[in-house]
């Protein structure tokens, strides 16, 4: 797990102009139904482009766990996932995203839903406390598992 | 069916097309099923639709005989809601400055909505008491003494219906209002009026075990 994020959001972002940049599975999608009523994979590839959706705090990267991915050779092409907290319509988020890494190279939504408490928890292990501490002045707020 | 395509979210082979569905519930009325193409993985699990299925745009549009009958079915329902509920379809244009009978021509003539006007009657029949802010002229103080009003109702009307186990302290907000209230019960197990406390200047009275709300 790293504490940076691997890929550039803006990049991430200005992709999501074009529906055809963007893999949006299924599960996603009926996530993001549930959650805003957003029904349509361009309704939600737009609202993430024109910044609707706003991404904020960046949570973690992880490795892509199932990962098929293969070169020439026959072996796993590694994967970054960058995960964010995102806000919309006064609610708090969670998104995930990758780079496909094969050609066209698209990006994959991987993740849209409602922030899980184990992932924010993870938010203390990721950041400095006094971060932390300058969020909460700003409005962030914390989630623990005795909540 | 097995095919040549890889799966775009983990890089499988292992994927089959498969029909899927899912639903729309359309506000006030029935939900549509939609009926599409999808690449199944079998190694990851995921669902991608297919780039040669019906776009969903399409079939949430008047461009779909079944949705334009799900929406024409929502007015019939809001509009019959409204006549149920005492509110005279000329009392809402007036109201709202809507032109006369356009309500009706929506119901009679089967000429739909626009997507606007379709968002104002749901939005209507869910808040029925902006009625009474349009009556309002919107004026801003009195509009979120209507919301505020029409909480407490609803509240109130609730703690009627659950009851209230113990001594409970709300605090009721509105866009701009907030009313604090403190309940406490009685040696009989009541709630005292006379221990209800709130920042408005809101007058409750109890009679014949249902709370009577004074004028705000």
């Amino acid at each position: 797990m790293s504490r940076t994020p691997f890929y550039n959001l803006k990049d991430f972002i200005a992709a999501c102009s074009n529906e055809q940049n963007v893999v949006v599975p299924r599960s996603v999608l009926d996530d993001a139904q549930r959650l805003f009523n957003i029904c349509t994979k361009k309704q939600l590839l737009e609202a993430i482009n024109i910044e609707d959706i706003k991404i904020g705090v960046f949570v973690n990267c992880n490795e892509l766990e199932k990962n098929n991915y293969k070169d020439g050779m026959g072996c796993t092409i590694p994967v970054l996932v960058d995960a964010y907290y995102f806000q919309y319509s006064n609610e708090d988020g969670y998104l995930a995203f990758h780079l496909i890494p094969i050609p066209p190279n698209k990006w994959r939504l991987k993740s849209f839903h409602a922030p899980q408490k184990e992932a924010l928890t993870q938010l203390g292990d990721c950041l400095d406390p006094k971060l932390i501490e300058c969020l909460k002045k700003i409005g962030y707020k914390e989630y623990n598992n005795a909540n | 069916m097995q095919t040549n395509h890889f799966c775009e979210c983990c890089g499988s082979s292992n994927t089959e097309i498969r029909t899927s569905s899912r639903y729309f519930p359309i506000p006030f009325s029935d939900t549509l099923e939609y009926k599409n193409s999808v690449l199944h993985c079998n190694d990851c699990g995921e669902d991608v639709d297919l780039e040669d299925s019906v776009p969903v745009e399409s079939f949430l549009s008047t461009e779909n005989p079944q949705y334009t009958e799900a929406i024409q079915k929502s007015i019939d329902v809001i509009l019959s809601d409204f006549q149920q509920m005492e509110i005279s379809q000329s009392h809402i244009e007036r109201s709202f400055g809507i032109p006369a009978r356009t309500l009706s021509k929506w119901r009679n003539d089967r000429n739909l909505p626009s997507a606007a006007a379709l968002s104002f009657l749901r939005i209507l029949r869910t808040f029925p008491w902006l009625l009474n802010v349009a009556e309002k002229n919107f004026n801003k103080e009195k509009s979120h003494r209507i919301a505020l009003k029409h909480e407490l109702q609803s509240f109130f009307q609730e703690i009627e219906e659950k009851g209230i186990a113990v001594d409970t302290y709300f605090s009721l907000e509105t866009n701009c209002a907030t009313c604090k209230i403190e309940i406490k019960k009685d040696e009989k197990n009541e709630i005292d009026p006379n221990k209800i406390v709130y920042n408005d200047k809101i007058d409750f009275q109890r009679k014949n075990s249902a709370f009577k709300y004074g004028e705000i």
